[in-house]
């Protein structure tokens, strides 16, 4: 068992070091003093080690604090008529939603495909039984020692006795290995990977966030948590995850288990290729769909140069390019309708606090666009189906410019509509509710269509100036990775300081305008060094 | 007209994989560009076709005695495995790619033209790529040059994959082609090197140097060439 641990650390950090190494080696000043022997020096990889160890212990412990701060106690610490009893069970609320509910279906590891597991089981030949074992009890150990300090801090600003967040973490870690074994039972005995299916995972996710969060806006306290902490239901929460610990710990077939997540042949042959496939199939189309419609190839046989080539392109992706677009619209119908039941019901006063307190509401429509526009799977399929063959002809590197505009006014043209019907489906349900005037509506209008205008140009810009994807279809580039998820950290911050509506609309739409601006000009003179196969 | 190579280098790392090439490739000739596996030939024309940044040294195009810098549009690269958008028919692909090159052809440049001179059916033209067989869509990557007609082109292993009909047929495409181009086409094997190449080179230890005319016809040839490219510097899968 020991051995297996060490083993397994080993290639955690062996392969956290050498991606540090190989990174390092690309910054500007520091890389090029990184020599190549690098890798092969033992004192260095020794102590990187530690370090990226330590590292990786330190990021389990803020990603908590960070998850249980911003996620759980910030909503509630919001309310701030509410009483302290109010706000604590409102906190233990959400994190029953979350951590209980949405992640013990969407955040299981039991059958979720995962590099390290082809490379030890795999490649390595490590016994699949002893990897499983260590691996779940090392996560769910730190799992637990983790959320102590977390549930600890921010449960105790709202009143949390520390036993209670002790009795927190630790039920809801059992209720996290009850779910991993549910994940494994389910997959004995009918084959199904609750995680890979796709529909089950979103829907629960979708409903647990609703769940937590719609509380907020109905001004209703549901008293969840208190149900969860009470010592009958904690008890037996308690002795099903024990229970299903030594069924995890008995099980005898994980050879099947690990199978399963590989889902290839013999991935020893060919690992980067079984990586780029479960990456390419996001963006797959079947033969039968490229025989489109000859109404819209027709339309494009008009056009010339790259507007023919992108009209071709985008009528032959219907599935992957206009479909996206079809069923967020189809999510914002469903959500006009729920605004106009809920204006017309009798509850609609109960949310008239809205009208005049767009503020709490501009956040989340940043949130909302973020997810609701449409882009990185686009840029996928662009590179996957179009990209990937042209970069290779230098006269379609040095027109990236041409193109990149082109798209941009497709892509944003898709983005406006969603907008559009965004800002729509608000401003028939605000007019239910009644209160909100003529000028705030036209700001939120604003606000959401230069939202829409931003996220276009920022999904495009960062595929055309960083291009993730290579050939292999790992999306690399960790500037990529950082630029997204500074623009994830505005969102937060947006949430957290809900700014008035006035200069928050200012600011988003010049930034939109300037980020325009920066992005085609950036896209115009680095682009074609850019815009490459890596 | 000549392509000119002057101290082309270029290292990944500290790896020094092209360490000063320099060489004349003249128009009218197909040349023969040998080495081992990680030699450097993809890096070399990769350097050439201005898909990799070289670290130094300079390429060149000499015509009556002017020279200027060899720049990308110049070179014409076909890949080994040709890549195409395959969700284009042949034809919609071709139509793209005149429209784009139009202001570099004659007024008459007719689409159905350029794919007679490939001999590919009115049908296939018709085909979406992506049912093209390997050597139709190399066809279409050589015609993207019959088209611009670049005064340099690359052929990344060009034939090795074809059956024996398409090999032949490219083969005599080549021919017609090469009055007017400089053609340097790199492969692994000797045969065909010896039967369509007008001139070989080696690339050995990131230098090339060409193999004198009388050992291409020799009986010795394949024994001299080994005996050239064994070397114990050499590092596999550069």
């Amino acid at each position: 068992m020991l051995r297996t641990l060490d083993a397994l650390f080993g290639i955690r950090t062996a392969s956290a070091v050498n991606r540090c190494i190989y990174y390092a080696a690309r910054l500007p000043w520091i890389g090029p003093r990184i020599p190549d022997r690098a890798y092969a020096s033992p004192e260095l990889k020794r102590a990187l080690a530690v370090l990226v160890w330590a590292a990786m212990v330190l990021w389990g412990f803020i990603g908590k604090l960070g998850y249980v701060g911003l996620l759980v106690f910030l909503p509630a610490a919001a309310m701030e008529d509410a009483s302290a009893e109010t706000q604590l069970s409102m906190f233990l609320h959400v994190f029953v939603l979350l951590s209980f509910a949405a992640a013990g279906v969407s955040m299981a590891v039991m059958l979720e495909p995962k590099r390290e597991k082809y490379i030890a089981v795999k490649l390595m030949r490590m016994p699949p039984g002893a990897y499983m074992r260590i691996t779940l009890a090392y996560r769910y150990g730190m799992f637990l020692i983790g959320f102590v300090p977390a549930l600890a801090l921010w449960g105790g600003l709202l009143g949390l006795s520390f036993v209670r967040a002790l009795e927190l973490a630790a039920v809801v870690t059992l209720w996290r290995v009850l779910c991993e074994y549910v994940h494994l039972r389910v997959f004995t005995a009918t084959g199904m990977v609750l995680i890979r299916n796709n529909a089950f995972v979103w829907t629960v996710i979708a409903l647990s966030w609703a769940g937590a969060y719609g509380p907020f806006l109905l001004g209703w306290e549901p008293g969840t948590g208190g149900i969860v902490l009470s010592w009958p239901v904690a008890l037996l929460i308690a002795a099903a995850g024990i229970w299903a610990a030594v069924g995890i710990a008995r099980h005898p077939d994980y050879r099947t288990v690990v199978d399963a997540a590989a889902k290839r042949d013999d991935p020893l042959l060919d690992l980067g290729r079984m990586m780029a496939e479960a990456q390419e199939s996001s963006v797959r189309m079947k033969d039968s769909e490229y025989a489109v419609l000859g109404r819209q190839v027709r339309a494009a046989a008009r056009k010339t140069g790259y507007a023919y080539l992108n009209a071709l392109f985008f009528a032959r992706h219907r599935k992957l390019v206009v479909q996206p677009v079809y069923k967020r619209l189809v999510i914002i119908g469903g959500l006009a309708v729920f605004g106009v039941a809920v204006g017309l019901s009798p509850q609609a006063d109960r949310l008239a606090f809205l009208s005049d307190n767009l503020e709490a509401v501009f956040p989340f429509l940043l949130l909302a666009m973020n997810f609701l526009t449409v882009g990185e799977q686009l840029c996928r399929a662009m590179y996957y189906h179009c990209d990937n063959s042209l970069l290779r002809y230098s006269f379609y590197r040095k027109a990236a410019s041409r193109h990149f505009r082109q798209r941009l006014a497709r892509i944003a043209g898709w983005n406006m509509l969603i907008g559009a019907a965004l800002s729509a489906a608000l401003t028939l349900t605000l007019r239910l509710i009644g209160g909100t005037d003529a000028p705030a509506l036209g700001m939120l209008w604003m606000f959401v269509l230069s939202l829409a205008l931003f996220f276009s140009v920022h999904h495009l810009a960062m595929y055309y100036l960083f291009q993730p994807y290579s050939t292999e279809w790992f999306a690399k580039n960790p500037f990529y990775h950082l630029v997204t998820l500074a623009v994830s950290a505005a969102c937060g911050f947006g949430l957290v300081l809900r700014p008035p509506i006035v200069p928050f609309t200012a600011v988003v739409f010049t930034v939109s305008v300037v980020y325009l601006a920066a992005a085609l000009a950036l896209v115009g003179r680095y682009g074609p060094r850019t815009f490459r196969v890596k | 007209m000549n392509l000119i190579l002057d101290g082309i280098v270029k290292s990944y790392g500290e790896k020094r994989v092209l360490q000063g090439v320099d060489f004349t490739f003249q128009k009218g000739k197909i040349y023969g560009l040998l080495g081992r596996n990680g030699a450097g030939k993809t890096t070399l024309f990769n350097c050439l076709s201005g898909e990799t940044k070289r670290d130094g040294g300079q390429a060149w195009l000499e015509e009556a005695g002017a020279r200027r810098e060899l720049s990308e549009e110049d070179v014409g690269y076909v890949y080994s495995t040709p890549i195409l958008p395959e969700f284009l028919t042949g034809y919609e692909f071709v139509k793209f790619f005149l429209d784009l090159h139009r202001h570099r052809l004659p007024e008459d440049a007719d689409i159905d033209g350029y794919f007679d001179m490939i001999r590919m059916t009115a049908e296939d033209r018709h085909r979406l790529i992506k049912t093209y067989s390997h050597g139709m869509k190399n066809k279409i990557q050589m015609l993207l040059y019959l088209i611009t007609r670049p005064p340099v082109i690359l052929l990344d292993e060009p034939l090795t994959s074809f059956d024996v009909v398409v090999a032949l047929e490219m083969k005599n495409l080549l021919r017609e082609m090469k009055a007017d181009h400089i053609l340097i086409f790199s492969t692994h094997i000797l045969q065909l090197a010896s039967d369509l190449c007008d001139e070989l080179v080696v690339l050995n230890n990131g230098v090339l140097s060409a193999v004198p005319a009388e050992l291409l016809q020799s009986p010795e040839f394949e024994r001299s060439i080994i005996d050239m490219l064994k070397d114990e510097d050499h590092v596999e899968n550069a």
